[in-house]
Formats: structure tokens, C-alpha cells, sequence
């Protein structure tokens, strides 16, 4: 293996490593905007300039590998390669390099939505020069719309094609192309081809600059307000890592989050855009159909207290039926599936059916799942008992229904429907309106997505863990907590959790394949199960 | 170490007070011929001197836009937390920046006028007036909005207020809901 030596620092590194990679591991701090670990090296921005002894010029860390020297050639007579990236030839590089950056660049941070994460203010700020020599005019474009979710501000790219890398390699849409020659260099799309491909959104997180733009968050806030909750996407069962950025409890936008179990560096739009769904009518209180077809606020213990009395109406615990969530974490499913299994000998839930496409691929290994419950996998696990389908829980008369509907993603159709007819009385757990809810006698209200706290299974067995990013409303309980709840009044015995976490441990500790996930070993990237892991 | 206190001890002509009184008479003598420093306010306006930093006003450009871009420098240098800022994208046509402030709100009972957020201001946006005199019967009135805020503009833009004031302009100041 070479050893190499950057900055004074002795490293033993892979041959045909990048030496970019090698450097920012090591944490030497090399300033970079072409480079992207997910994309090709075009080594266009001459940013990342270091010195290597032997080489006459600079050098471009992210184009350079590092390979072994013959015994001859080594420097001091054990390294095949000395790197410096502080010395003045270099610091004068980078000078010269940010200021032909900055020639045409507005500098209008005080209206650009990345100023406070812009690569152009912080590497200015770090390795530039305060001042320009630039006399001239500056060149002025319009600002431009690339697509239904993506904006252009022309004056503010620095040529990275970072964006066209994207479209080229990740998604294989090739819709951004570099347009002109010089001075007229630009960033455009074809007459008629919008960039709207699933995963557009991506452009706006890795343009390393304020140029593309999302015009879902575009002027929104100010990213030193936000709070960053590092969290997973439960929109589909791909599972992507995800940061949540929040400001005064309300989500303002999704960036990915690079996690390479799930999915690597990118996010797709559904999931990006997620959150807008649950702004609108999130429940607050538990709520009951009255004759008029009108809904009632009850409390909640009254609203307990229904059920009970439903349940001694309707057949007895042995008749009470329940479908578990594939929108909710483990730990409500897992309660449901403890305590249903107590209240009868008989196969008494299954999973509520949810939207199934196919899959989509994208040529960069990126894979949007058809599978839109998102924790359907992680169900399955935690839930020993689950009969086969909805159907197969029509062979004996049900009492009460419990339904955990969660964000509302499942179709109101088929078995379901005719389950709920069948139904004496059927308790929906939900965060917001749906097909589901409207057909309930009661409704339980839970906290929506991003408030969530949970362990959720993808459909390739890695266990993430939901950070909530917002409070629900006060009057609003946590998911496991109702299911907890619903148990305790079903069974009779007191349910021992008192956060998210103390159902998580029970889940370890009884399903198979979970024995080694821990919250601490979760950490921020979640680990796989037993089963997908061997 | 000890310290010496000295106390006063009046003397033998102390004890008369007729002299001390006589000074004292003499002084507001003098005092009756020369310039007076108290002013009859609030019939003459005290005008404060240049600097003076007191109620806030949002400027406007040439075209009568408002000048301020909603980019919360000001609200993140503001040590009192009492500016409140919403951005939206200003109209496409009008020719001016991109973004402005939707909802632009300061709070005068948490201001304590230190002036920072003139300085953090990258536009020349936001200043304070020489303005002092805004008391109002409820709090929610020294709540000033974006729109308070440009008609401060509007009647600070043509000089001092109290010097004009004192020349017999009637102005009126109003925070409350413009
Ligand atoms: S891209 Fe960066 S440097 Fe340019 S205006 Fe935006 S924040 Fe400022
Ligand atoms: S728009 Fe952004 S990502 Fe694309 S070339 Fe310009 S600076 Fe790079
Ligand atoms: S003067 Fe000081 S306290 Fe008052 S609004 Fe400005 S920054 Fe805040
Ligand atoms: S007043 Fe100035 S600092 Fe405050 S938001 Fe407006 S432009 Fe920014
Ligand atoms: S990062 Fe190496 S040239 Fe751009």
C-alpha cells in the first residue's frame, strides 16, 4: 500500500485512491466544487489545487491517484507521494481561482436562499481575497425555471456541471446540458424538456452554490434559522436518510442525507415534498361519529372508555379485529400485534393494504420503491401472528375494529371496505383525514410524520430511527402511546412504556433478527437486522 | 486600611444661612437674564442630536419601493429578539430585488435601541429616526409593522421631524395599526 505524507501527516492509503478523498478523510480541509463522491471527475474548477513534490505545477487533488513509486523515486526514501496544501503557491492558486469565480458572480447573498451553506461564501471567506480587481460590468442574465420544482439564478453558477453530471449519471435524463462557449457559457435545458424527472429536487442540494434553486423553498427563511433533525424518509420502502429543517414547528424543506445502506447521497421528490402533506389538517383531538354524520370532540378518556363498551357490546375481545400499519414504526405495530394476540387464539390481524407500484431504477443504482408503506418489512417483523390478508379475517363476525390507518396512504376498496362494513364499530388511529377516517366511528388522533420517534424496518432490513423534528399539538399523543393505550383498555393490564425508546428495547429483545440493534448502535445511518445482515 | 471620613461641620457664618441664601438668589438673578435650557414640551419638541437613535423607519429607493430584501440580517444581530421577519418573493414586474419582507415586525418595548441592526443592514434598509416620542395606551400598538414602519420613512424622509414640527408643521406619529 502507498504511503504518502499531506501536510506533515503520514498516511497509508489504497492504491488508486483519490487523493481529494484521501485529504478530506484525514480532515485537511482541500476547498473543492467540481468534485462530488457521487458523480464522475471532470476536474473543472482548478479549486482543489494542491502541491505535490516532484510535480512542477499544481495539481488537482480530485484527478490525482495515488499510486506506489518505483523503490527509486521515493521521496525521502518511503513516500510515494509528499502533498502540501497550505503553502503560498497554493494559497496564491486558490486566491487567483476564487477571484475569476467571483468576476460575474452578483454576490446578492442577502437575497440568495444558500447564503449560511454556500460553498462560494465559506471558501471566499476561508481561502479568497476580500477584495476583486474587476472593473468591468458584470455580466447580468435572467433568472430562468428548469423545470416544475427547479429555478435557475444564471449569475450565480460558477460551471461546476455538477447539475448536468447529475442528470447524465444519476438519473440518465440527461435534461441539463452546458449551452455556449466562454464568456456565454450557461446551464439550460432543451427546447420542451423541463427537468422534472423524480429526482430533480437533488440538483438544488449538491449545486455547491446559491444558482439552482427549489422553488418550494425558494425565500422561505434563512437557513441559520433552521433546526436539522436527522431522520429517514417514510414515504416508500427504499427508507432514504434524511434531514428535516424546521423553523418555529414547521418543516420548511427535505435535503438528503447521504447514507450509502440506503440509497447513497440523494432523495427523491415524493419524499422531499412529502411534508406539504400533512401541513394541512392534521387531527387534535379524538373525535366521534355522531348520527347527523357530523364529527364530535370527545376526551380522550371518554373516548376510551367507547371503545370499551363497544367491545363488551360486539362480540366480546375475542371478536375485536385490527390492521396493522405499514405507515407507522415498529413500535405501535408491535403493541398491536402483542395485544391482539392476547385478546384471541385465532389469527386477528393483518397488514392494511397500502399503494403497490413497481419499482422505478434510475441508471445510478438509485431505486424509488413501489412499495409506498414505507414500513412494510419492519411490520411483518414485528407482528409473529399476521394472517395472510384483509380477507382472510372475514371468515369469523367482527366486533370492533381497530385500524391503524397512520398518514393515510391505504385505498378505501375491496376487503377493506367490506371488513369495515362487517364491522360493528371501527377505531381508526390516524394523524390526518383519509378515505379510511371517513368511513370511522372513531378516530384517534397521533402526531404526523415529522413528529414522530420510532424505529422504522426498509424493505432491505435496515432499521432506522425517526427524530421527531416538530411538537404535535398538545392535545395530540405519540403512536405507540395510543396502541399502548387501546391494549391497556382491551386487556386490562397496565402497559410498562413510558417513551418510544422502552417499546424499541421490548422489540429487541422478542423479534428475531433485531437481537443486536440498539438505539446507541442505531446512531444516525441505522443498522440492519439479523436476517438481511447474514 | 482605614478610611478618613470627613464630615461637614458648619462654622460660625454657616450658621447665619443668609449668605448661602444670597447665593443662592444671586444665581437664579443671573440665571432669569441668560438663555433658559428647559423647553416648554410638548409645546417646542426637543431636537436631539445627529445619531440619535430612536424609532425605527424602513426606507425606500428612488421608485418608492421598499428597499429592504427580508434577508434577517438585522433580525439575527438584534440582541433583544425583537424583530420579526417573513420573506416572500416580490412581484416579478416591479423591477426591483427578488424577495421582500411580507411581515416586518418590531417590537419597540423589547428594542433597546442599540442600533445594531442599522449596522448589520447590507441594504441601507432599516435606520433609526430621531424620533423619541411614540407613547401609546396598549402594547400591542408599540408592535410596529412593515407598513408602520415605511410611513416613518415617509415622514423622516424631509428632515427632522421636531425641527419641523417646531416650525409649526403638524406631523402626527402613530405606531399603532397604521
Ligand atoms: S451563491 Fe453564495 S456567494 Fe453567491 S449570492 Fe448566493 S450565497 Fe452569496
Ligand atoms: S447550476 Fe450549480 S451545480 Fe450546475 S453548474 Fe452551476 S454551480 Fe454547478
Ligand atoms: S436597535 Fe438593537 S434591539 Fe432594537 S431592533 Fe435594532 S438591533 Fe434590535
Ligand atoms: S432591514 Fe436590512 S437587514 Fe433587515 S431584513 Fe431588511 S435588508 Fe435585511
Ligand atoms: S474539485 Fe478538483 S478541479 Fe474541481
Amino acid at each position: 500500500m502507498p504511503l504518502i505524507k499531506i501536510d506533515g501527516q503520514e498516511l497509508e492509503v489504497e492504491a488508486g485512491s483519490r487523493l481529494l478523498d484521501v485529504a478530506l478523510e484525514a480532515g485537511i480541509e482541500v476547498p473543492h466544487y467540481c468534485y462530488h463522491p457521487a458523480l464522475s471527475v471532470v476536474g473543472s474548477c482548478r479549486l482543489c489545487m494542491v502541491e505535490v513534490e516532484g510535480m512542477p505545477k499544481l495539481q488537482t487533488a480530485c484527478s490525482t491517484p495515488i499510486g506506489e513509486a518505483p523503490p527509486d523515486r521515493k521521496v525521502d526514501g518511503k513516500y510515494d507521494m509528499v502533498v502540501h496544501t497550505d503553502t503560498d503557491k497554493v494559497v496564491a492558486g486558490q486566491k487567483l481561482v476564487l477571484e475569476f469565480l467571483l468576476l460575474n458572480h452578483p454576490l446578492d447573498c442577502p437575497v440568495c436562499d444558500q447564503a449560511g451553506e454556500c460553498g462560494l461564501q465559506d471558501y471566499s471567506f476561508k481561502f479568497g481575497n476580500a477584495h476583486s480587481r474587476f472593473d468591468e460590468d458584470k455580466r447580468v442574465r435572467a433568472a430562468e425555471e428548469l423545470g416544475s420544482g427547479v429555478a435557475i439564478n444564471q449569475n450565480r453558477c460558477i460551471m461546476c456541471t455538477r447539475c448536468v453530471r447529475f442528470t447524465q449519471e444519476i438519473t440518465g435524463t440527461n435534461e441539463l446540458y452546458v449551452h455556449g462557449r466562454g464568456y456565454d457559457t450557461k446551464i439550460a435545458i432543451f427546447d420542451g424538456l423541463p427537468l422534472d424527472n423524480p429526482l430533480s429536487g437533488n440538483v438544488a442540494d449538491i449545486c455547491p452554490v446559491g444558482a439552482l434553486l427549489l422553488k418550494d423553498y425558494m425565500h422561505t427563511t434563512r437557513v441559520w434559522h433552521l433546526s436539522h433533525t436527522e431522520s429517514a424518509c417514510v414515504e416508500c420502502s427504499s427508507g432514504c436518510s434524511i434531514t428535516v429543517d424546521a423553523t418555529d414547528n414547521v418543516v420548511r424543506r427535505i435535503v438528503s442525507r447521504r447514507n450509502d445502506q440506503a440509497n447513497g447521497h440523494f432523495i427523491c421528490d415524493f419524499g422531499r415534498y412529502s411534508f406539504h402533506k400533512y401541513e394541512r389538517s392534521e387531527f387534535k383531538e379524538p373525535m366521534r361519529k355522531t348520527p347527523g354524520s357530523g364529527w364530535e370532540m370527545i376526551p380522550w378518556r371518554q373516548a376510551y372508555q367507547l371503545i370499551a363498551d363497544k367491545v363488551a357490546a360486539g362480540g366480546g375481545p375475542g371478536a375485536v379485529k385490527a390492521l396493522a400499519s405499514p405507515t407507522l414504526p415498529n413500535e405501535p405495530n408491535y403493541i398491536l400485534g402483542q395485544f391482539m394476540g392476547r385478546l384471541s387464539d385465532r389469527k386477528n390481524i393483518a397488514l392494511l393494504p397500502v399503494t403497490q407500484l413497481s419499482d422505478m431504477e434510475f441508471p445510478g443504482g438509485f431505486r424509488i420503491s413501489g412499495d409506498k408503506g414505507g414500513n412494510s418489512r419492519g411490520a411483518r417483523d414485528v407482528i409473529p401472528a399476521l394472517a395472510a390478508s384483509v380477507k382472510a379475517l372475514h371468515k369469523t363476525d367482527t366486533g370492533v375494529i381497530i385500524i391503524l390507518d397512520g398518514d393515510g396512504r391505504a385505498e378505501m376498496k375491496g376487503d377493506l371496505t367490506r371488513l369495515m362494513a362487517a364491522a360493528q364499530f371501527s377505531v381508526v388511529v390516524a394523524c390526518m383525514p383519509s378515505e379510511v377516517t371517513q368511513n370511522a366511528d372513531l378516530v384517534l388522533p397521533i402526531a404526523a410524520p415529522y413528529a414522530r420517534e420510532g424505529t422504522f424496518t426498509n424493505d432491505q432490513g435496515l432499521v432506522q430511527w425517526l427524530q421527531p423534528a416538530l411538537h404535535p399539538p398538545d392535545d395530540v399523543r405519540a403512536d405507540w402511546q395510543v396502541v399502548a393505550e387501546l391494549g391497556q383498555q382491551l386487556t386490562g393490564e397496565d402497559h410498562l412504556y413510558s417513551y418510544a425508546g422502552d417499546v424499541t428495547w421490548k422489540i429487541t429483545q422478542t423479534t428475531v433478527g433485531y437481537g443486536q440493534i440498539t438505539r446507541f448502535r442505531l446512531g444516525k445511518l441505522g443498522q440492519f437486522t439479523a436476517s438481511a445482515a447474514g | 486600611m482605614a478610611t478618613v471620613v470627613r464630615t461637614y461641620e458648619p462654622g460660625y457664618w454657616d450658621k447665619f444661612y443668609l449668605p448661602a441664601i444670597a447665593r443662592g438668589l444671586l444665581l437664579t438673578l443671573v440665571r432669569m437674564f441668560r438663555r433658559k435650557d428647559t423647553i416648554p414640551y410638548p409645546d417646542i419638541k426637543y431636537v436631539p442630536a445627529d445619531g440619535y437613535r430612536g424609532l425605527h423607519r424602513l426606507n425606500k429607493d428612488e421608485d418608492g419601493r421598499i428597499k429592504c430584501v427580508a434577508c434577517e440580517m438585522c433580525q439575527t444581530a438584534c440582541p433583544a429578539h425583537c424583530i420579526d421577519i417573513v420573506p416572500e418573493p416580490a412581484p416579478w414586474d416591479d423591477g426591483g430585488e427578488e424577495r421582500h419582507p411580507a411581515k416586518f415586525e418590531i417590537d419597540l418595548l423589547k428594542c433597546i435601541f442599540c442600533g445594531f441592526c442599522e449596522l448589520a443592514c447590507p441594504k441601507d434598509a432599516i435606520e433609526l429616526t430621531e424620533i423619541y416620542d411614540y407613547a401609546s395606551f396598549s402594547r400591542d400598538d408599540l408592535i410596529i409593522d412593515r407598513e408602520g414602519l415605511l410611513k416613518v420613512y415617509d415622514i423622516t424622509s424631509m428632515g427632522n421631524i421636531y425641527e419641523r414640527q417646531n416650525r409649526g408643521e403638524s406631523i402626527q406619529i402613530d405606531t399603532g395599526n397604521l
